[in-house]
């Protein structure tokens, strides 16, 4: 599962019958030096992201991508991710060396 | 399957059902240089892993759904924890 903060959420005017009555979430993934400044940004590419716990705009969730997204539902939906949770608290505190290079891997 | 470090732990009272009391952590994916690459994962874990442990990730859903039950949305599980990594000897060690 990736970390993402929840930026706003998705209708749809037409959708795939199986798609129907599915939440959407629209989220940014959160980047390890962004989860290490607890600045409430993300830094990834946007996605979306299936729901049934409906988090609330600026929370932190965790979604799972790839097939096991669609488990929970019962029929096959075409649904490649999923958010499995919502983050209360976390701890995040990488070597330092590692936290200097991830850093300068996102400039 | 991938080596990754744990740097953390998360928590989270609201989750999907199957998911209760589940540990969670929080961990980057590791290059062969111990460089680190990609976004921070959270993995599912019952190897007791710390803070600093090299850990073997497998992205093979079924680990998930065997501990977990059948509609449990998750994928990335610890499976190992790493004592250490070596060389590989090339082909002419091999020969000799």
């Amino acid at each position: 599962m990736r970390l993402g903060i929840v930026r706003g959420r998705v209708v749809l005017s037409r959708s795939l019958p199986s798609l129907r009555g599915t939440s959407l979430l629209l989220v940014e993934p959160v980047s390890a030096a962004n989860l290490a400044a607890r600045n409430g940004r993300g830094g990834g590419k946007t996605l979306v992201v299936a729901d049934q716990l409906s988090p609330a705009a600026g929370q932190m969730i965790a979604l799972v991508e790839g097939s096991e997204a669609a488990n929970p539902y019962p029929a096959p939906t075409p649904v490649d991710a999923y958010c499995a949770l919502i983050v209360n608290d976390y701890t995040f505190q990488p070597p330092e060396a590692a936290d200097r290079s991830a850093a300068e891997g996102r400039r | 399957m991938f080596l990754a470090r744990i740097d953390g732990t998360l928590t989270a009272s609201r989750k999907d059902h199957r998911l209760a009391g589940v540990r969670f952590l929080i961990g980057q994916r590791l290059q062969t240089d111990g460089s680190t690459i990609g976004e921070p994962l959270v993995f599912l874990d019952r190897m007791g892993a710390g803070r600093g442990s090299t850990v073997l990730v497998s992205s093979d859903g079924t680990i998930a759904r065997d501990w977990l039950g059948k509609g449990v949305p998750a994928r990335l599980v610890v499976v190992g924890i790493v004592d250490r990594v070596g060389p590989q000897p090339a082909v002419e060690d091999r020969a000799s």
